[in-house]
């Protein structure tokens, strides 16, 4: 802009009335806009006092995230297991097949045996035909369950068609196979052709096999119509499952991060986004907390499981707070040490509420006296919080031995243990004014501070095994109050957390 | 700049709508007093000031700080007014103002009976171009140069309407005067 003071008496003389940046209205009021020139400037500056509304999408994404995990995890586990189950079953039935052919070899032999022995018996006893039946069945049992015996001893493979011996062992390596070989050859030694009697040594081999430590076993089975086969023409299906070991009960120790949020509820959603803002106003800086704790957990089933424990939390919040007051000199005090006091009541935003609170702004008494007017006054507080927790949780978990997953939703109540609050201002409106720090060092005298609150807790959980009995944990979790911890004009506040547990949990 | 301003623009910055009203209500007066000034009517000016104040919120995060938050807000305000005179009607029509004359002088002391409120409205009863230029120069204090580009026009027209404009003054006070 041109500097060049106008020469023209008429210019200086407009120049003069006109210019200047007198903040104050003249007395008949005429250069005062209309009210409602505000309303529609704030209408029209709308969209932008917006600031930062809570992301939805952006949590609605993570949860997306986690339950696609959760579905890829137990798609693939369930493949992996099912391919495994597969090949298990394909060993056994190999194994089987194997020794059913031997044993078919077995058979022809005795049935050879039994011919010879029925014609010595036709040769020795001719005349007594009734008993001769019963005999040579009696004689082809116990020769047959003696042969077993005794071939078992020297070739309990049998031999092939073209007489080689078999392998005895018929296992590839699987400690469980074998053993369940071994019952069923075992067992076959008692071989008895009465059905009754098949029933009980099919019960005994299941009994045995479901005894062997660390696995199960699902055993079934399927009888041929004829005799010889349906001994040996059995299918038994093994279905190895790993199982976890037999603890149900076990204790953990942990260490926390916790970051806290807010939830703004109104029935009018214009009034929810006013109190937003005023919350995002106040609190420019919210640092992660720290926090620790032990659970002790009862294992109901492979699958599910209940939690408690105690949860210890310090919260450690700076928050800055922007107060807006009408400065009246009226209301200024002179203290004992002559100075002028001013007051100003302001809310303290707490993870455990908002309380009323308040700053002292002093000046000298020498000082110029501050003019009536709307001041900001700039405030921080350093708020310690610290408080326990008791979750009661129940979990569904699921993966192999050494890693697992888990889903984890429960109630955590809340319990504050102390408050340290020291409130000090960044600025102050007028060089001349002074504020001296001060502090609240107990939870009682911040009235209306929540003592007790109840939370909804959900979270998942991965679980690594690091020997027999420990096992690391990393739990992330998500808590909000039940009921609002303030609630002024149908506005309420509720606090949320997320948290990331780590730590490791011992078996017994 | 002043510590309340820096407060003010501070809460500003962060979309508080508690500092926008209060810098709102600090800069409201001297601000409508300018819209009057390059504006028709009361209505006219209230336009002027709201969508003035609309820019400077949307336009805050620009102020560098360098000067005055006053002055800066000012320069927005009568560029919006500009603006808004050019959108409505074509600024430099065809008035004929008679016994033009420069050389007139002025009495100083019939001037001092004017108040602030008399002088904006004999200033609003000028055409517009007379009006804008006139403001331009004698109370915001531009350069013809600076005029003519503001305004799209050249170096002598805003010289010449900056005469015919102090020559109807001249005239308009003498009749309020005289009675």
């Amino acid at each position: 802009m041109d500097k060049n003071l106008p020469k023209d008496p008429l210019e200086e003389f407009f120049k003069k009335s006109l210019e200047g940046q007198n903040e104050l209205p003249s007395d008949n009021g005429w250069d005062i806009p209309s009210l409602n020139v505000w309303d529609r400037v704030e209408a029209d500056i709308q969209p932008t006092a917006i600031v930062r509304p809570i992301n939805y999408w952006k949590w609605a994404t993570v949860v997306a995230s986690m339950v696609l995990l959760f579905f890829t995890y137990k798609w693939s586990t369930q493949n992996e297991q099912i391919e495994e189950l597969v090949i298990e079953i394909n060993e056994n039935n190999e194994q089987l097949e194997t020794v059913k052919g031997l044993l078919k070899n077995k058979e022809k032999e005795i049935e050879s045996l039994v011919v010879e022995q029925n014609i010595d018996n036709i040769y020795n006893q001719q005349s007594i035909e009734n008993e001769e039946v019963v005999q040579r069945d009696d004689v082809r049992v116990s020769h047959r369950a003696t042969h077993f015996s005794e071939k078992n001893k020297n070739e309990i493979g049998g031999k092939n068609n073209n007489g080689s011996l078999k392998n005895p062992t018929l296992n590839t390596g699987n400690m469980v196979n074998q053993k369940v070989e071994n019952i069923i050859v075992e067992n076959l030694d008692k071989a008895n052709f009465d059905n009754s009697k098949e029933e009980l040594i099919d019960k005994k081999i299941i009994q045995e096999i479901n005894e062997l430590p660390k696995r199960n076993f699902v055993v079934e089975s399927s009888v041929d119509n004829e005799k010889l086969k349906a001994e040996w023409g059995r299918v038994a299906t093994f279905n190895l499952k790993k199982e976890r070991l037999n603890s149900k009960l076990f204790v953990g120790v942990y260490g926390s991060r916790n970051f806290g949020m807010r939830s703004i509820v109104a029935d009018d959603s214009s009034i929810s986004q006013i109190r937003k803002n005023e919350i995002k106003n106040i609190r420019e800086k919210e640092s992660w907390t720290t926090g620790g704790g032990v659970k002790l957990g009862f294992q109901i089933n492979k699958n599910w499981s209940i939690e408690t424990g105690l949860q210890y939390t310090k919260s450690e919040i700076t928050a800055r707070h922007l107060i807006q007051k009408q400065y009246n000199a009226a209301s200024e005090i002179q203290n004992s040490s002559g100075d002028f006091e001013n007051e100003f009541a302001f809310l303290l935003v707490t993870p455990m509420g908002d309380v009323e609170s308040d700053v002292t702004l002093s000046r000298s008494a020498m000082s110029t006296a501050i003019p009536d007017q709307l001041v900001y006054i700039p405030v921080e507080s350093n708020q310690k919080i610290s408080f326990l927790g008791i979750p009661i949780l129940a979990k569904y978990r699921f993966g192999n031995e050494t890693f697992r997953l888990g889903l984890k939703g429960g109630v955590l109540a809340n319990f504050i243990l102390d408050a340290d609050v020291e409130i000090s201002t960044v600025d102050t409106p007028f060089p001349n004014l002074r504020h001296r720090k001060h502090r609240i060092s107990n939870k009682t005298e911040l009235e209306n501070l929540k003592t007790t609150t109840i939370n909804w807790l959900a979270g998942v959980e991965a679980e690594v095994k690091l020997n027999d009995k420990m096992y690391f944990l990393f739990e992330p979790s998500f808590s909000k109050n039940i009921s609002p911890i303030f609630e002024k004009n149908n506005v309420k506040t509720y606090p949320l957390m997320a948290n990331v547990k780590v730590g490791v949990n011992y078996l017994f | 700049m002043e510590q309340s301003d820096k407060i003010l623009l501070k809460g500003c910055l962060k979309g508080d709508r508690n500092a926008q009203k209060a810098l709102y209500e600090k800069f409201k007066v001297p601000m409508f007093r300018i819209c009057l000034r390059y504006a028709n009517d009361r209505p006219e000016a209230e336009d002027m000031l709201q969508e003035g104040f609309v820019k400077v919120f949307l336009d805050l995060h620009q102020f560098r700080k360098e000067g005055p938050l006053g002055g800066w807000i000012r320069r927005v305000i009568v560029n919006v007014a500009l603006m808004q005179i050019r959108k409505r009607r074509k600024l430099f029509s065809n008035v004929e103002v008679e016994n033009l004359s420069d050389s007139v002088t002025t009495d100083e002391d019939v001037f001092a009976e004017m108040n602030a409120k008399a002088l904006t409205r004999i200033i609003q009863k000028l055409p517009t171009g007379y009006r804008v230029v006139f403001n331009m120069y004698v109370i915001e204090g531009y350069s013809h140069k600076e005029i003519a580009e503001k305004l799209e026009v050249s170096v002598n027209t805003s010289k010449s309407q900056l005469s015919k404009a102090k020559a109807t003054l001249r005239k308009m006070l003498e009749k309020c005067i005289v009675g």
